[in-house]
C-alpha cells in the first residue's frame, strides 16, 4: 500500500473526506488508514517530518510499498505556475549535500526543502540556484524512505512565491480545499508502482535449499544472468535445473552447484583459467598437501599447506614440486593463454 | 542546450564570457560570487544532464596543472594534465565523471593565460626533456571547442614551447576549430576509439565510429599529428574480431605509420564509481561481464584476462603495421 504524507491536515482534507480514512492508534496523533492506503500528517519542518516518518516506517514498513509526499510548495521560478501540481524529480535540502530522487522518472521539476520560511528575495535567489520549487518537509520524508529502502515520490501544488509576506499564510489556508482537491486528482492519475522482482523468474524446487548467504549470492548473480541472457527460456536452458535435480546431492550442495554454474556462465574466461589451474594441485594432494591459487586470480603467489608425517610424504612432496610447471603458471597469470 | 548559465562576478566582462553568451542569447544567466558556491554544493543526479544542464563560467583557482599519474602516457617523460573544463556532454556508461564532481553541470574556466604560465614554468623546468601536457582529463577537449574558443591560445603557446608536447583527448568529431589552425608537430590530437558495437552500447551520445574516423582522416590530411586511445577496452564475445575490424578500419583512414602513438587500456573502476555505474546504467552489459573487485579496491578484470586482452590488441596492432615503439599498454599492476 502507499503511505501518503502531508505536513498539515488542511492539505490532506480532500483525501480524508473522500477516502474514508480512520485514525490509527500510534505513538503520536496523525496516522490514518483506509483499505488501500495509510496517511500520515508529519508536521512542518524537515526535522519533525523525518522523525515521524522514521517512526511510522519502523513499525509499518512491511506494509508500505511506496511513500508519496503531497502538499503545497512555493515557486522560486516564474516558470512554475500557481495552483498547478508538479511531480517532483529530485529533492534537495538546504545546506544538505545529499539529494533524493523520485522513483518516477518522468518529471523535470526539482524541489529544495528549507529549514525556515523564506522571506527575503536574496534567500530565494540563492535557493533558486538549486531548484525552482521550495517546501519545508520533502527532504526529511525522502531521507527516511532511503533509510528503509522504500520508493519515494512527491506531488506538490504551487501556493505562493517566496518573498510575498502580506497574509500569505491566510491565503494558503483559504485556498487549502482547492489545493487538496488538485493533489487528490493528481495522485489519482499517478501511475501505480511497478515492482520488478529480479527473483521472480527463477523458481527453485524443494530439492534446493539456500542459506542466507547463498540467497544473497543467488540474487546478485541472477540479475547479472538476466542481463546476459535476457530471454527466460534461454536462461533456464543454460542452467539445466532438471539435470541438477537428478544429482545425488543435499539440497544445500545442489544450490552451491547452481551458484557455481551461474558463475561459470557469467565468467567463461575465468572458468577457463580455473580449469587450466585445476590439475596442478593434484600431485600435492597425493602427498597430503593442498596447493591453492589466489581466488581473485590477481596474484601468482601460491599457498602450499600441509603437515609432514612420514618420509613417504617428503618424497611425494619433492616429486610434486619438481613437476610443478611454474612457467605455465606464470604464463597463465601473464595472460599468455589459449582461450 | 543549457538551462541556466552561472557566471562568476569577476568573469562577467571577460571577452570569452561575452562571446559564449552571444551563442546563447535566450538562456537565463545568473551572477554568482564563485563557482564553488553552487557547483557541487548539493549532489545533482548525473542523469539529469539529459534534461537540465547548467553551465558555469569562471576562473580556475588553486593548482592549474597537475602531475599525471603513472601509466598516463609514454613512459620516461614527465606528464602533466591541465584542467580548463569540468564534465562532458557525452554519456559513456563507464565514465568516472559520473561519480567525480557530484554534478553533471559543465564548468568552463576562462583563465587560460594563467594555465599557460604554469605550463611554461613546468616545461622550462626540464628544457632538455620533453614534457607532456594533456587536456581532457575532466572533459572532452574538442567537443565544445567551438563554444569555448581556447584552441588558438594553446597552439600559440606550444609554438613557443617546441620542447614540450600538448595532447587534446577527444571522442568527438568536432574538428572545425582545429582545422582553422596551422598544424604543429608538438600538438597532438588523440581520439578514443572502440568498436562500433561498443560505441553504440556504451559511448552514449558520442559520434559514431565512422564520424570519428573521418575526422581523423581530415586532420591527418591537414597535417595535424594524430594519436589513438583504445581505452577502455570492454571485453565481450567476439572481442578479437571486433578489434581486428576496428584496427582495419582505422588503418584505412590513417596509415599505421602516421599514428604518433596508441595507448591500450582495459576498463577499470574505483569502487564508488562502479556503484554509480550500477545506479545510472543498471542494464549495461558491464554488470554481467567478468569484472571482479581486486584487493586494491579497483573493479576490473582478473589479471590473466587483463594481460591477455592487452597482448591480443598489441598483437593485432603489430600485425597491422603499427610500430611497437608507438604502442603503450596501460598496466596498473
Amino acid at each position: 500500500m502507499d503511505l501518503l504524507v502531508f505536513a498539515h491536515a488542511n492539505e490532506a482534507q480532500h483525501f480524508l473526506k473522500e477516502g474514508g480514512y480512520k485514525s490509527m492508534p500510534f505513538h503520536f496523533a496523525g496516522l490514518y488508514r483506509n483499505e488501500q492506503n495509510m496517511l500520515l500528517l508529519c508536521g512542518e519542518g524537515i526535522g519533525v517530518a523525518r522523525e515521524k516518518m522514521a517512526a511510522t516506517l519502523a513499525v509499518h514498513s512491511g506494509e508500505i510499498s511506496r511513500v508519496v509526499n503531497l502538499g503545497v510548495c512555493g515557486s522560486l521560478s516564474s516558470q512554475a505556475e500557481l495552483e498547478t501540481v508538479y511531480s517532483i524529480r529530485t529533492v534537495y535540502g538546504q545546506d544538505c549535500f545529499k539529494s533524493f530522487s523520485s522513483h518516477l522518472g518522468d518529471s523535470r521539476w526539482d524541489l529544495i526543502s528549507v529549514r525556515e520560511r523564506v522571506l527575503k528575495d536574496s534567500q530565494a535567489s540563492e535557493l533558486e540556484n538549486f531548484a525552482p520549487l521550495i517546501d519545508r518537509e520533502a527532504w526529511g520524508i525522502a531521507a527516511a524512505c532511503e533509510l528503509f529502502k522504500i520508493p519515494f515520490s512527491c506531488l506538490k501544488v504551487v501556493s505562493d512565491r517566496p518573498g510575498e509576506t502580506d497574509g500569505v499564510c491566510q491565503k494558503v489556508i483559504e485556498k487549502a480545499p482547492l489545493y487538496s482537491k488538485l493533489l487528490f486528482e493528481a495522485y489519482a492519475e499517478q501511475a501505480p508502482l511497478v515492482i520488478n522482482d529480479p527473483q521472480s523468474s527463477l523458481t527453485l524446487s524443494a530439492l534446493f535449499y539456500a542459506t542466507t548467504s547463498q540467497k544473497n549470492r543467488l540474487k546478485a548473480l541472477q540479475s547479472s544472468l538476466e542481463l546476459k541472457f535476457p530471454i527466460e527460456a534461454e536462461r533456464l536452458e543454460s542452467l539445466d535445473l532438471p539435470q541438477l535435480e537428478q544429482l545425488e546431492l543435499t539440497p544445500k550442495q545442489r544450490t552451491s552447484l547452481l551458484i557455481e554454474r551461474i558463475g561459470d556462465l557469467l565468467n567463461p574466461f575465468q572458468k577457463d583459467i580455473r580449469q587450466q589451474l585445476a590439475e596442478l594441485p593434484k600431485p600435492f594432494e597425493k602427498a597430503g598437501f593442498s596447493l591453492k591459487f589466489d581466488g581473485q586470480l590477481e596474484s601468482k603467489k601460491m599457498h602450499l599447506n600441509g603437515t609432514i608425517c612420514d618420509q613417504r610424504q617428503v618424497v611425494q612432496l619433492i616429486a610434486a614440486l619438481k613437476e610443478l610447471p611454474y612457467q605455465k603458471i606464470e604464463n597463465i597469470f601473464n595472460g599468455k593463454l589459449d582461450v | 542546450m543549457f538551462d541556466k548559465i552561472f557566471i562568476e562576478e569577476e568573469a562577467l566582462n571577460h571577452p570569452k564570457t561575452l562571446s559564449f553568451l552571444k551563442k546563447f542569447p535566450s538562456v537565463k544567466t545568473k551572477t554568482i560570487d564563485s563557482i564553488d558556491q553552487v557547483f557541487g554544493k548539493v549532489r545533482k543526479p548525473y542523469l539529469q544532464k539529459r534534461h537540465n544542464l547548467n553551465a558555469f563560467l569562471g576562473f580556475k583557482k588553486g593548482q592549474l596543472i597537475k602531475e599525471a599519474p603513472p601509466a598516463y602516457g609514454l613512459a620516461g617523460e614527465p606528464h602533466y594534465y591541465f584542467i580548463h573544463q569540468y564534465n562532458c556532454i557525452y554519456e559513456c556508461d563507464y565514465c568516472y565523471l559520473q561519480g567525480y564532481f557530484n554534478s553533471p553541470d559543465l564548468v568552463f574556466f576562462l583563465n587560460h593565460e594563467e594555465v599557460g604560465n604554469e605550463i611554461k614554468k613546468a616545461a622550462n623546468k626540464n628544457p632538455e626533456r620533453c614534457s607532456w601536457f594533456h587536456a581532457g582529463e575532466f572533459s572532452d577537449s574538442l567537443a565544445l571547442s567551438h563554444l569555448t574558443g581556447e584552441l588558438p591560445y594553446y597552439f600559440e603557446l606550444f609554438k613557443q614551447l617546441p620542447q614540450a608536447k600538448l595532447e587534446f583527448r577527444t571522442k568527438s568529431a568536432n574538428i572545425t576549430e582545429l582545422l582553422k589552425l596551422p598544424p604543429l608537430k608538438n600538438v597532438i590530437t588523440s581520439f578514443s576509439l572502440s568498436p562500433e558495437k561498443r560505441i553504440q552500447s556504451s559511448d552514449l551520445k558520442t559520434p559514431p565510429l565512422k564520424h570519428r574516423l573521418l575526422a581523423i582522416q581530415k586532420l591527418h590530411q591537414a597535417g595535424h599529428p594524430i594519436a589513438i586511445h583504445f581505452d577502455p577496452i570492454i571485453y565481450s564475445q567476439g572481442f578479437e574480431e571486433q578489434y581486428c575490424q576496428l584496427i582495419e578500419q582505422l588503418i584505412s583512414y590513417l596509415p599505421a605509420s602516421a599514428i604518433q602513438y596508441i595507448s591500450v587500456g582495459v576498463v577499470r573502476f574505483p569502487k564508488d564509481i562502479f556503484h554509480q555505474v550500477k545506479r545510472n546504467y543498471p542494464k549495461s552489459d558491464l554488470h554481467s561481464s567478468e569484472l571482479i573487485k581486486s584487493d586494491n579496491g579497483l573493479i576490473r578484470y582478473p589479471r590473466p584476462m587483463r594481460r591477455w586482452i592487452l597482448s591480443k590488441v598489441k598483437e593485432l596492432l603489430l600485425q597491422a603495421g603499427v610500430a611497437e615503439s608507438g604502442i603503450y599498454l596501460c598496466m596498473e599492476d
